[in-house]
């Protein structure tokens, strides 16, 4: 009956508001719930407080008032002003019916996004970014790549970065049971004329990841994605060439790109910074083809 | 306005006593022909609480005497919609939770600085009662409940002020029985944390 516990049918258990089965099971839960017995405690407090909740009498002015008004014929109910708001509000219809459409609308689109999007190849058809981390995903395959900073806490990465660049990456701590999934190999900067850009490479799963970043006014017209955008302000692409898998998304000005060969798009990757179990699941469960 | 507390607070036994005339189709027929009897039956049967509910949702003494006048002049009106399946009061409550909404729809309209000061406490004022126990307990809960959110405090005060059930708290406020119990959990949680420093007292109480 209950995911994890049975808070939200404590209230009614109380109040002898549950079918008998219901209230079977909320017992037995609770005998062994230490958590929902003490909201069990603190809802038992508030409706002892609750019935302290005083009437108030009306006004005898009221009543004589009433009386009165009903003796003299003329105690009648103004008329609704719900109906007089919509009989106001007539000419709001038309503009109305216009935003219900386009809500509709939006609702057949987003419909349409949630069904699985097929990602076609499309061999260097990439920005100069994610031309980048290709190439050095290359060379982390090949184990070929050379690092600046290869910091023993991951942690220190995001401090490093931001001192280093001014750029922002996060690596957030790992969930329990995870620490071990994600390793990281290093980093390094590479100094070009527009700005800095990141490189952290990492593995998940002991498949290479790598990661490149840039502001995204340092670079010139086009460097950075900029269209293409299919699901959630995400661009997924996967390059033929070299089996990879393209991740780039553009964020407070600043661009990142993941070259990875993990499997279902790559969104493995997305774990090092999205640590809450639910974001992970929908992540994961997103439908996207390649 | 504000209301004020020096007034007396009817005794909670009473308080809780529903007065459901058993002929209440009768009376409201026998009020349609103008029979002024019928009428006052009715009137002081349902009065208190129809004030006390009508003064919860809206926290102003004024608006809450018009709401209670439009009421019963509703109740005379539509009696053939009373079709004596749910309790009389229960109709009532439902009059005067829609007169309610549809005030607070005209104040978002057109009074919002009105509306705005009307959020002042409606228990403002340092009551006498603090003299005696019980009273402060009543007058605690009372602010308490003033601070809830319009919807929680809807269904908390149908359940405590005349002891509705779910299903029917769920007719006047016209949602699912599920989401009373989700409205009322809430409330109960929000007014333990909020009346905690009250425990000894109303402990001493009981």
């Amino acid at each position: 009956m209950f995911h994890r516990h049975a808070s939200k049918y404590l209230s009614a258990f109380t109040q002898g508001e549950l079918p008998s089965s219901q209230a079977s099971s909320v017992a037995a839960h609770l005998r062994g719930c230490e958590r929902c017995q003490k909201e069990l405690d603190e809802i038992e407090s508030g409706i002892s407080f609750a019935k302290h909740l005083p009437m108030i009498p009306a006004p005898s002015s009221l009543s004589s008032e009433m009386h009165a008004l009903f003796q003299s014929g003329n105690l009648t109910a103004p008329a609704s002003s719900r109906r007089r708001v919509f009989r106001k509000a007539r000419w709001l219809a038309m503009p109305l019916a216009a935003a219900i459409a386009a809500v509709l609308a939006g609702v057949v689109w987003y419909q349409k996004v949630r069904e699985p999007i097929s990602i076609e190849a499309a061999p260097r058809q990439v920005t100069k970014l994610e031309a980048l981390a290709l190439d050095l995903h290359l060379q982390q395959r090949q184990g070929l790549q050379q690092v600046d900073f290869s910091p023993e806490d991951p942690e220190t990465i995001s401090e490093w970065a931001l001192q280093s660049t001014g750029l922002e990456v996060h690596w957030a701590r790992q969930p329990a049971g995870d620490e071990h999934k994600y390793k990281l190999e290093g980093a390094k900067i590479l100094t070009t004329s527009p700005g800095p850009i990141l490189v952290v490479f990492f593995r998940v799963d002991q498949i290479p990841v790598t990661l490149t970043t840039a502001d995204v006014r340092a670079l010139a017209k086009g460097e950075a994605p900029s269209k293409g955008i299919l699901r959630k302000k995400i661009l997924y692409r996967f390059d033929s060439s070299s089996s990879t898998n393209l991740l780039s998304w553009t964020r407070d000005d600043q661009t990142y790109v993941f070259a990875s060969d993990l499997p279902n798009l790559g969104r493995g990757a997305c774990f090092v910074c999205h640590t809450n179990a639910r974001r992970r699941e929908l992540i994961g469960n997103a439908k996207l083809e390649r | 306005m504000s209301l004020e507390l020096t007034r007396k607070l009817a005794p909670a036994e009473m308080t809780r006593r529903v007065i459901e005339a058993p002929n209440e189709a009768a009376l409201l027929v026998a009020c349609q022909k103008g029979d002024s009897q019928a009428f006052r039956v009715l009137f002081d049967s349902h009065k208190d609480r129809v004030y006390s509910l009508a003064l919860y949702l809206s926290r102003d003494e004024a608006i809450a005497n018009d709401i209670t006048q439009q009421t019963f002049a509703t109740m005379l009106l539509k009696t053939s919609e009373f079709r004596g399946e749910a309790k009389l009061s229960t109709w009532l409550y439902r009059l005067v939770f829609n007169l309610c909404a549809d005030e607070r729809r005209r104040q978002r309209r057109w009074l919002p600085l009105a509306a705005a000061r009307r959020k002042e406490s409606m228990s403002g004022n340092a009551p006498q009662e603090k003299r005696f126990a019980r009273s402060e307990v009543a007058l605690a809960v009372m602010r308490a409940i003033e601070s809830l959110k319009p919807k929680l405090r809807a269904a908390v005060v149908l359940k405590y002020l005349d002891d509705l059930s779910y299903q029917e708290i769920s007719e006047v406020l016209g949602c699912s029985i599920g989401t009373v119990a989700s409205r009322l959990n809430r409330g109960h949680k929000l007014l333990a944390r909020k009346l905690g420093y009250l425990r000894a007292s109303l402990e001493g109480d009981e």
